[in-house]
C-alpha cells in the first residue's frame, strides 16, 4: 500500500492543462510552410519525396511522411514549424501552395460540421478501424485517451462496438484483406455517421499507394468529414482535429 | 414525491459520472464532467439504431421493457423521501422480481442477437444472479419479518443506524457491505466487471449491450446507472435516523450517495479485477452475509444467546 | 556473463552453390541436430529455395537449392516445428508443398480456392459440448486486425487458432523496387512501434551492401535510440497489461512515464517513435552535450519512478493473482518453435540477437531469463528489462562525445551480386532482414522476419486450459505485432 502511495505522489497530475492551445518541442516537425518559389528546388525534392508529395509549387499534406529530406535539403524553400494544427475538412486545401499575389502559402482549415455540432458537441463517440496500419497512428489514437492528453475530458472517446459510435476513424491504407471489414463497421454505425481519415496512409495511402495489395476504391467513393495528416498523426493533432470539427475551437 | 421521481431521474447519471471523475482525479487527469453520462444519454437519442439481421423483435423491445421495469422497481424505494411513492405488504417480492424482469429481458436480447461472446456474456451475468438473489431475499426478507413489517419503506424507516444499540450497528453494516457488494456486482463495476473494457471476451454487462444502439442504447444505460442508485439508495437508508426532518433527509441522503459513489470509484481505482471464475467465489460473500444477518436477527429478537 | 562472441552483424556473402534438393534437406537436418535454428527459409522469384541456418556466435550458413522439379517435397516440420510458418509461406507465395505439413494454411492472404478472407479453412469441432467463439478481424479496442477463433468448453480454451494477414501491404515487394538506399521510409512502417528495431536491420544491411562503415559514435546513436525504443514499448505493455486486467493506477503511472520516454525522443528527432532518427550511413539527428545530460537526467528520474510503479504492481495480491500461472509456455516449446524475445526468456530461453549476434558497437551483454513462462513472467522480463536498458544508455551516454548528424557517410550504390542478412534485437524479439543486390546493383529481393511470426504460435498454445476471459491477458502478454507478421 506504501508502494502505491509513493508511486501515486511522484505520479502527480499528469493531463495537459489546454491540449489544444499546447507547446510542443521546436523539433516536432508539424505544419509545413513554403517560403519561396523556387523551381528548381522544388523540381528536385520532387524527385526524392519519398511519397510524391511535392508538386511543382505545391506540398501535399496528405502524402507527406514528414521525412524531413526536402528542408534538409533545401531549407530556404521548405520549413516544417512545430504547429500540430494540421487537420482539414477537405482533401483540396491539405494541398499547401504558393500564393503569389499573398507571398505566402496557403494553410488547411477545419470548417465545423454543423450537424455534428448539433448532437455530439459534447459527446463525441469513435470507431477505430486499422486497416494495413502499421500500428503508429494505432498507438497515438489510443493515446489520445490516456491520461496525459485525456480527451476524455472534451467527452470524445473510443467505443467498443460500431453501434455505439458516431464517427469512424480510419487508420492504414486500406490492406485488400480489410476492405470488407472496414466497409461492413461503416454499415453498421448508425446515422447521423462521419468518416475520419487520420494519418497519411488513410488519407493517401502514404508509402504503400503503390502497392497492389492495397485496395482503396471503396474509400475513394466516400467523402470524408475530417483528414489529420501526420506520420503518425500526433495526439495534439487528432484532438485539435476533432474538435474543431465539433466547433469547441476558438 | 416530486422529489422522489426528481431524483430517480436526475441522480442515478449523476452517480455514474462521479464514479468516473473519481477515476479520473485518482489517475492524475481532469476526467470527462460530471454530467457527461447525461450529455450521452441525450446523444443517443438523437441517433437512428441498427439492427442486426440475425435479431428479432425482442432485440426491439427489450430495452424499453427493462427500464420499465427498472423505474417501477426504482418506485418502491424513498429517494430522498420519507416514504417511498408505491408500497403495500410484502412488496419486496415485487420489487425483486421486477429487478429480475429488467435483467431477464436485456439477456433475452443478448442471446437473440446469436454472436457468441454475447451469449457468454449472458450466461456470466445469470450465474451471478443465481447468487445474488437468493442473498438479497434473504437479507431484505429476515429483516422485514424480523421487524414485523411488510413493506420496503417501512423497513428503511424502522431499521436505522443507532448508534447506543449494537445489534443494530451489527446489522447495519454487515447489510450495507452485501448490498455494496451487490451494487458492484449488478452495476458491473470493478472487481466484478470492467465498465470501461474494451476486450470483449472479458465483458460481462457491456458485451449483451454491444449491438444495441440509439434509443435503446440510451434506456439501457439509463437503466443500468438506476440500477445502481437503488442499491446505493438502500445502503444511505441506513444512516438517516428516525423521523428527520425531509430537508435533512434530503441532505443526508445525497451525501451518502455521494460518498458510496466515490467509494465505488476508489475501489475501481485501487483493485484489479479477478478472474472471471473467481468471481464466481467472491459473489457469495453477499450469501454468507445474509445468513450472518440471519443470525444475528433471531440473535437479537429472542433476546441474546 | 556471455562471451562477446567473435563475429559481426550484418553478414554478407555470395549466394553459395546450388545444392541437389536431397543434400539440401539433409544439410539442413544436420544443422537442426546440432543445434542450429532456421534464421530464414524462403523461395525467390528464380525459383531456388534459400535457408540461413543461425547458431548462437557463429555465422549463419546459408544453404540453397532450385525448387522441386515436381513442386513437392518431404516437409521438415513434423520433425523440425521451427519450419512450419516458413513452409506455409512457401507454399503460399510459390506453391511447393511440403508433404506431410500438420497445419498448410494461407498465413498471409487467401489462396488457391478461396475467394475472401472469411474463408480460411478453420478447424472446427462438430461436438455438441464445445462451442466456437470468433472474435475479428475489427477489435473492441485501438487495436490492429487479426481473427481469432476459439473451441470452447464452456469458459474453458480447449484451442485456438489465429488468422492473420489482414495488414498485408505488400512490404516486402516495394522494398524490392527502385533504389534500396531510399526505403528508410518504408522500413520503418514495416512496424511503425519498431520503427528503430527494423530501422536499424535495414540501415544495417545496407551499409554493408554499400561497403560503407559508419563511425562508432553514431552506432552509439543508434543503439542508443534502440533501447530507448525497447524501454517505451515495454512501458506500453506493462501499461496495457495493468489495463486488462483493471488495475487502472499501473495503467495510468505506467502511459504517463511512456509519454516521458517517447517525448524524449522527440526532443531529439522530432517523432514519438523515434522516425526519422536513423538512416542508412548514420543519422538525422546527433546528440549535443546538452542533449545528453538533459536525457542522462529525464532517465535518471523515469527509473526511479519506474522502480516505485513496479513494486506497487507487483506487490498487489489481485495482479499477482491474475499474472500467476497464466498462459505458461513451456521452454521445450520455445526452443522447438523458434520463439525469441521476451517470449522465449519467459520460459528460460536466453538468447537475445545483441548477444548472440552482436552489431559492431555492443559491449558484453547478458540476456535476463525467468522460467516459469506465464504472464507474470513475460511482465517481470519487462519490467527487468527497462531497468537493463536504462542502465546501458546511462553507460553509454556517460562516454559519448557530442555527436553531430554531419559525421553521417553517403552512400555509393551497393555492390552487386552479394546478399546481406542483417540481425537486431527489437523490444518483440529478434528481426532479420535478408536482401541481395542483383549484377546491376537492383535489389534482387528484400525479405524480413518479425519476430512475432513465429511467437503468434506461443500464444495459441499459451490459452490452452485457460479461461477465456484469460485471453486478452495473454494476449497482451506477448504483445506480438500483426503487420509486422503480416508485412
Amino acid at each position: 500500500m506504501f508502494n502505491l502511495l509513493k508511486a501515486r505522489i511522484h505520479h502527480g497530475y499528469q493531463a495537459i492543462h489546454d491540449p489544444l492551445n499546447a507547446a510542443i518541442h521546436p523539433s516536432f516537425p508539424g505544419l509545413p510552410t513554403i517560403l519561396r518559389a523556387c523551381k528548381e528546388d522544388f523540381c528536385a525534392a520532387g524527385s526524392f519525396c519519398p511519397t510524391g508529395a511535392i508538386g511543382d509549387n505545391s506540398l501535399d499534406l496528405g502524402k507527406c511522411v514528414f521525412c524531413g529530406e526536402c528542408t534538409r535539403r533545401f531549407p530556404a524553400t521548405f520549413a516544417f514549424n512545430p504547429n500540430f494544427r494540421m487537420a482539414s475538412s477537405r482533401r483540396e486545401s491539405l494541398i499547401i501552395r504558393w500564393d503569389n499575389q499573398s507571398n505566402t502559402c496557403t494553410a488547411p482549415a477545419v470548417e465545423v460540421n454543423a450537424a455534428l455540432k448539433k448532437l455530439c458537441i459534447r459527446s463525441f463517440a469513435l470507431r477505430n478501424v486499422s486497416a494495413g496500419g502499421c500500428n503508429a497512428c494505432e498507438l497515438e489514437l489510443g493515446a489520445s485517451s490516456n491520461v496525459n492528453f485525456d480527451m476524455g475530458r472534451y467527452g470524445i472517446e473510443v467505443v467498443a462496438s460500431p453501434r455505439h459510435a458516431d464517427a469512424l476513424i480510419l487508420t492504414g491504407p486500406v490492406s485488400k484483406n480489410m476492405e470488407q471489414a472496414f466497409v461492413k463497421t461503416w454499415e453498421a454505425i448508425p446515422d447521423p455517421k462521419v468518416l475520419i481519415l487520420c494519418g497519411a496512409c488513410a488519407i493517401s495511402g502514404g508509402s504503400f499507394v503503390n502497392s497492389d495489395a492495397i485496395s482503396r476504391d471503396w474509400l475513394q467513393t466516400m467523402q470524408p468529414a475530417l483528414y489529420i495528416p501526420g506520420c503518425p498523426a500526433h495526439p495534439l493533432s487528432i484532438i485539435h482535429g476533432l474538435m474543431s470539427l465539433l466547433g469547441r475551437v476558438k | 414525491m416530486i422529489i422522489n421521481f426528481l431524483f430517480i431521474l436526475l441522480l442515478p447519471l449523476l452517480f455514474i459520472g462521479v464514479i468516473n471523475k473519481t477515476k479520473a482525479i485518482w489517475a492524475g487527469r481532469k476526467g470527462a464532467s460530471i454530467l457527461q453520462p447525461l450529455y450521452t444519454v441525450i446523444k443517443l437519442m438523437g441517433k437512428s439504431e441498427v439492427h442486426s439481421h440475425s435479431s428479432s423483435h425482442i432485440f426491439c423491445w427489450a430495452p424499453s421493457l427493462s427500464l420499465a421495469a427498472t423505474f417501477i422497481a426504482a418506485l418502491f424505494i424513498p429517494f430522498g423521501a420519507q416514504h417511498a411513492v408505491l408500497s403495500f405488504k410484502g412488496d419486496f417480492f415485487l420489487f425483486m422480481s421486477l429487478l429480475a424482469l429488467s435483467k431477464a429481458v436485456i439477456v433475452l436480447a443478448a442471446m437473440d442477437v446469436g454472436s457468441s461472446f454475447e451469449g457468454m456474456g449472458a450466461s456470466r451475468e445469470i450465474s451471478f444472479t443465481a447468487f445474488l438473489e437468493p442473498a438479497f431475499l434473504l437479507i431484505i426478507g429476515s429483516l422485514a419479518y424480523a421487524g414485523g413489517f411488510g413493506t420496503l419503506g417501512q423497513l428503511f424507516l424502522h431499521h436505522r443506524v443507532y448508534i447506543f444499540n449494537e445489534w443494530s450497528v451489527i446489522i447495519a453494516v454487515l447489510t450495507a457491505l452485501a448490498l455494496f457488494i451487490m451494487m458492484l456486482v449488478e452495476g458491473a463495476r470493478v472487481p466484478f466487471d470492467d465498465p470501461a473494457t474494451h476486450l470483449e471476451l472479458t465483458m460481462i454487462h457491456e458485451v449483451m449491450v454491444l449491438d444495441t444502439s440509439g434509443v435503446n442504447l440510451a434506456m439501457v444505460h439509463y437503466a443500468s446507472a438506476l440500477k445502481v442508485q437503488i442499491y446505493a439508495s438502500m445502503i444511505s437508508y441506513f444512516f438517516i435516523p428516525e423521523g428527520m426532518h425531509s430537508l435533512s433527509i434530503i441532505a443526508v441522503y445525497l451525501l451518502s450517495s455521494f460518498g458510496l459513489a466515490i467509494s465505488a470509484g476508489l475501489v475501481e481505482s485501487l483493485m484489479p479485477r479477478y478472474r472471471i471464475s473467481r468471481n464466481l467465489e467472491l459473489v457469495i460473500i453477499p450469501l454468507s452475509i445474509s445468513l450472518l444477518v440471519l443470525a444475528a436477527l433471531i440473535v437479537h429478537n429472542l433476546g441474546g444467546i | 556473463m556471455k562471451e562477446k562472441a567473435q563475429i559481426v552483424n550484418p553478414f554478407l556473402y555470395v549466394l553459395p552453390d546450388l545444392m541437389e534438393l536431397t543434400d539440401f534437406l539433409n544439410g539442413i537436418r544436420n544443422l537442426c541436430l546440432a543445434g542450429y535454428s532456421p534464421l530464414c527459409f524462403f523461395g525467390t522469384a528464380r525459383q531456388e529455395l534459400l535457408c540461413g541456418m543461425a547458431l548462437a556466435g557463429k555465422e549463419p550458413i546459408l544453404l540453397r537449392c532450385l525448387f522441386p522439379q515436381d513442386m513437392q517435397y518431404q516437409s521438415l516440420s513434423m520433425e523440425f516445428p521451427a519450419f512450419h510458418l516458413f513452409e506455409r509461406e512457401l507454399w503460399e507465395e510459390f506453391g511447393v508443398t511440403p508433404l506431410g505439413h500438420p497445419w498448410l494454411k494461407p498465413v498471409r492472404f487467401p489462396i488457391g480456392g478461396q475467394q475472401s478472407m472469411e474463408q480460411y479453412p478453420f478447424f472446427s469441432s462438430e461436438s455438441s459440448a464445445l462451442h466456437e467463439v470468433g472474435v475479428g478481424p475489427v477489435h473492441a479496442g485501438v487495436i490492429e486486425p487479426g481473427h481469432f477463433r476459439f473451441i470452447c468448453h464452456g469458459e474453458r480454451i480447449e484451442h485456438l487458432e489465429i488468422q492473420l494477414g489482414y495488414q498485408h501491404r505488400g512490404i516486402m515487394n516495394l522494398l524490392s523496387q527502385g533504389d534500396i538506399r531510399q526505403k528508410m521510409p518504408l522500413a520503418e512502417c514495416i512496424a511503425g512501434d519498431t520503427a528503430i528495431g527494423h530501422g536499424l536491420a535495414y540501415c544495417s544491411a545496407i551499409e554493408t551492401l554499400c561497403n560503407v562503415s559508419v563511425p562508432t559514435a553514431l552506432q552509439t546513436v543508434r543503439l542508443i535510440a534502440l533501447e530507448l525504443e525497447r524501454i517505451a514499448m515495454h512501458l506500453a505493455d506493462l501499461s496495457a497489461l495493468a489495463g486488462d486486467i483493471a488495475y487502472l493506477s499501473g495503467q495510468n503511472f505506467f502511459a504517463a512515464l511512456r509519454t516521458t520516454i517517447i517525448n524524449s525522443s522527440l526532443a531529439i528527432c522530432g517523432s514519438r517513435f523515434g522516425k526519422r532518427w536513423l538512416k542508412p550511413g548514420g543519422i538525422n539527428y546527433g546528440l549535443s552535450k546538452e542533449q545528453n545530460s538533459l536525457l542522462r537526467s529525464t532517465l535518471e528520474e523515469a527509473g526511479r519512478q519506474i522502480e516505485r510503479c513496479t513494486r506497487a504492481m507487483f506487490a498487489d495480491a489481485g495482479v499477482l493473482n491474475r499474472f500467476d500461472s497464466t498462459g505458461s509456455v513451456s521452454k521445450k516449446a520455445a526452443l522447438e518453435l523458434n520463439f525469441s524475445g521476451v517470449t522465449a526468456k519467459a520460459s528460460g530461453l536466453a538468447i537475445d540477437a545483441r548477444c548472440d549476434f552482436p552489431l559492431s558497437a555492443y559491449t558484453e551483454f547478458s540476456p535476463l531469463c525467468l522460467d516459469s513462462g506465464d504472464v507474470f513472467a513475460r511482465a517481470s522480463i519487462r519490467a527487468k528489462e527497462i531497468e537493463q536498458s536504462l542502465d546501458m544508455i546511462a553507460h553509454m551516454l556517460s562516454t559519448l562525445p557530442p555527436v553531430s548528424a554531419k559525421d553521417s557517410v553517403s552512400l555509393p550504390p551497393p555492390m552487386p551480386d552479394k546478399l546481406c542478412i542483417a540481425i537486431t534485437e527489437g523490444w518483440r524479439g529478434r528481426i532479420v532482414h535478408v536482401v541481395k543486390t542483383d549484377s546491376e546493383s537492383g535489389t534482387e529481393f528484400y525479405r524480413v522476419i518479425d519476430p512475432s511470426l513465429h511467437n503468434w504460435f506461443a500464444l495459441a498454445l499459451a490459452v490452452r486450459n485457460e479461461g477465456i476471459s484469460d485471453f486478452p491477458l495473454c494476449n497482451k502478454s506477448f504483445d506480438l505485432s500483426y503487420c509486422g507478421t503480416d508485412l
